[in-house]
């Protein structure tokens, strides 16, 4: 007995220390001196027709460099941010690696995890648009260095339209916030939707409030909120924009169940034509470039809370950069890809497939569709100021952005919480997560 | 006049015995130790820190401040109480639909097979493409529920389901039951099976109809395996994840937020693994202090038992 359980102890100590040891080995690491093996590969969170043109241009990068074999990895909605966690700390990441910028790029910087590409970027950056703008340095920059570069930019003003549906019941086109609760009352009882908006994922409902706090408040204004300094997010152009999002749910714009299912169901009750708009972002365009409509979708700036004072600010631009684990083995590889796509042709490749982007240039290649939208971004880069603000959730910590702002304005749009307490709630987070 | 050839035979046999029953063990022991044992202890280890799972060099120790921030965090007690609503539900649910059936299919009818394999399919589903499905059919405006519904005038109730925090909980908990049922049937099956027949001839003879059988000879012989089912689903409910994760993800609003999705949060989202850690060692408690009352019961019960006999 007393020799079984010694064996018994003993398997146990060599079962626990086994695992320990393989992690050790693992952290010698292969060659190069990242002390990590290389997975050639490319992480990206690009979709649809995005991820095609990814394809293209990984095969176009291995054909041209027959020693090296790059691989595509295309990242879900929702597991790119649990993957890209665990893939950048891991001891074998991927070669380039797609992720949120602003905040998570200062947190992944400051944690070791990621290459300082600054010498890389200050002789290639002619090579992408805005590249000295305000927006990028918050994307990529921690700390003065740059750890990333931008490739694609989206626009959340924009409003999808499916004319079948206008057309049929006498509606308009939103060109103000109002004008959505008219359409609502024209479309009462007929099962069609105004606007086909799920806020089940979050950051659809967040959307529609950070489209007009940006109207309401402007960009200057939301940076501090964020930061806490000079601005708070009870302030009242922050209620009123949530008044519009509770007074447009009231008036039954969105659909029953709106603080249920996802941005998926969200897509399909557009496409299935059971809602005459949707607001997203312009990766939509890619969606629909895989997967073409059974309808001529046509696309509107999103409307104005006051169309005598339209504001140019836009929601969203570049949110993901691409980067360079610190823990690649072969890091010449991945400067090698880096090189790759910061071309003009690169980005043709991306604008061909509805993906506006970065790379200087490669506009003129975009889809006649999405010209109105680019002329949007421009106009954003090019207006003076900020121009775009990227989603509130990425210059905030998760408490305040994931937690109280997405669910708050699930909530509001799902009509259990009032503006006021969506404000109060949201400050006390950011309040909170400031000590 | 011992002979010393003897003690060491004996020696011998259990050595090589115990050698024996250790290889056969030894794979199933690894995986144990290795992929159950070591991350339970480095996740009670994480729960005294404040990583926020970016490097291994940024672990710091920060006490028992995650357990009191626990406290403090109106979202982790309403998760609580979710987990106690699952948990009933699923005792109470489970178990009861389970024993009905299997009660049922003590007499043997025409199809009966047939239908015990039809309940344990859930039993045998993903619960990630439960879950997927479960949004697709439930979905107010281009599901399948509320169409059939107002097809049989019921209208009324057509509603949005996992939009609504008052529909949400109840549904999945009802989803749960039904993914579950199965396998505790197919244990009461089992169990009834082994149950000798001279006490059921025995209650026969002395008149007794079905329900006193049922009542007073078979579900009081069945006791053990009722109470072990019950400890089952209630683990059930505790360790529930999967199908909210998809269906909800916890939402809307925290409606359906359990300790799991609420640990997953805050360690994949929130940055914070040693809190999310902290989340996960009270489920562990939990779980632990039933078993531990079950096990204490069953002690009981076999002492009782002993001193009958």
């Amino acid at each position: 007995m007393k020799v079984a359980r010694k064996t018994l102890v003993a398997g146990a100590v060599l079962a626990a220390l086994l695992p320990a040891w393989g992690c050790g080995l693992a952290a010698k690491g292969g060659s190069g001196g990242g002390g990590g093996e290389t997975n050639l590969a490319v992480w990206h969170q690009l979709a649809g027709s995005g991820n095609e043109a990814m394809q293209e241009l990984v095969d176009g990068f291995n054909a041209e460099n027959p020693d090296i074999a790059f691989q595509n990895r295309v990242l879900a909605d929702g597991e790119a941010d649990t993957v890209v966690r665990t893939g950048i700390s891991s001891n074998n990441p991927p070669a380039i690696l797609q992720f949120e910028g602003f905040r998570q790029t200062e947190e992944y910087a400051r944690a070791g995890l990621l290459t300082d590409i600054t010498p890389w970027w200050e002789q290639h950056k002619s090579a992408f648009s805005y590249a000295d703008g305000e927006l990028v340095k918050q994307l990529c920059s921690a700390d003065g260095k740059v750890y990333c570069i931008p490739l694609d930019v989206y626009t959340s003003n924009v409003l999808y339209v499916n004319p079948e549906v206008v057309s049929k019941y006498g509606l308009t086109v939103p060109t103000s916030v109002e004008d959505f609760k008219t359409n609502a009352a024209k479309l009462k009882g007929t099962g069609i939707s105004a606007v086909s908006m799920y806020g089940g994922d979050g950051w659809p409902a967040a959307q529609w409030w950070q489209l007009l706090s940006i109207q309401r408040c402007g960009i200057e204004t939301i940076n501090k909120a964020a930061a806490q300094d000079g601005a708070q997010w009870d302030d009242e152009c922050f209620l009123k924009a949530a008044q519009d999002v509770q007074g447009l749910a009231e008036a039954g714009v969105f659909p029953e169940g709106a603080a249920g299912s996802d941005y998926n169901a969200m897509m399909s009750l557009f496409l299935s034509g059971k809602a005459a708009f949707m607001e997203t972002g312009t990766w939509f365009q890619q969606t629909m470039a895989e997967t073409p409509p059974p309808f001529d979708v046509q696309v509107a700036p999103f409307p104005q809370v006051d169309p005598a004072n339209p504001s140019s600010e836009q929601l969203g631009g570049i949110n993901e950069g691409f980067g360079i684990p610190a823990k690649v083995g072969d890091k010449d590889a991945s400067y090698k890809f880096l090189d790759y796509m910061a071309t003009q042709k690169s980005g043709e490749l991306f604008s061909k497939a509805s993906v506006m982007n970065m790379m200087a240039g490669s506009d003129a290649a975009l889809p006649e569709d999405l010209q109105p939208a680019w002329q949007q971004v421009k106009s954003a880069f090019e207006g003076g100021g900020q121009g775009f603000s990227t989603y509130f959730e990425n210059l905030v910590d998760p408490s305040v952005g994931d937690q109280a702002m997405l669910n708050g304005a699930q909530a509001v749009v799902g009509q259990t919480m009032t503006a006021e307490e969506f404000v109060t709630s949201l400050q006390k987070a950011g309040a909170a997560a400031k000590k | 006049m011992s002979t010393t050839v003897e003690p060491r035979a004996r020696e011998r046999r259990p050595t090589r015995q115990a050698t024996r029953a250790f290889l056969t063990i030894a794979p199933g022991y690894f995986f144990f130790v290795a992929f159950l044992l070591v991350p339970l202890a480095l996740t009670i280890a994480l729960s005294f820190t404040d990583w926020n799972g970016y490097s291994y060099d940024q672990i710091g120790f920060n006490g028992i401040q995650n357990y009191v921030d626990l406290a403090s965090d109106p979202v982790f007690l309403r998760a609580l109480v979710h987990n106690v609503a699952f948990l009933a539900g699923s005792m109470v649910l489970k178990t009861g639909l389970a024993l009905a059936l299997a009660l049922a299919f003590r007499r043997a009818f025409p199809g009966s097979g047939l239908f015990q394999g039809i309940f344990l399919i859930p039993s045998t589903l993903s619960l990630v493409v439960v879950g997927i499905v479960l949004k697709f059919v439930f979905d107010p405006n281009n599901g399948l529920v509320n169409p059939v519904l107002e097809s049989v005038g019921l209208g009324a109730l057509a509603g949005p389901w996992l939009a609504d925090g008052s529909r949400a909980l109840p549904l999945l908990v009802l989803l749960d039951v039904w993914v579950g049922f199965g396998l505790y049937l197919f244990i009461f099956i089992a169990g009834m099976a082994s149950l000798p027949g001279d006490v059921f001839e025995a209650a026969r003879v002395d008149g007794a109809g079905w329900w006193k059988e049922t009542l007073f000879v078979t579900i009081p012989m069945l006791a053990d395996t009722i109470k072990l089912v019950l400890l089952l689903a209630a683990i059930d409910g505790l360790k529930v994840f999967a199908t909210i994760y998809v269906s909800t993800g916890g939402g809307p609003s925290n409606s359906t937020e359990v300790l799991s999705t609420w640990a997953f949060f805050q360690a994949f989202s929130g940055n914070r693994v040693g809190y999310g850690s902290a989340i996960l060692v009270v489920l562990l408690v939990i779980t632990l202090v039933l078993a531990f009352f079950y096990v204490r019961q069953g002690r009981a019960d076999r002492l009782g038992k002993d001193q009958r006999s």
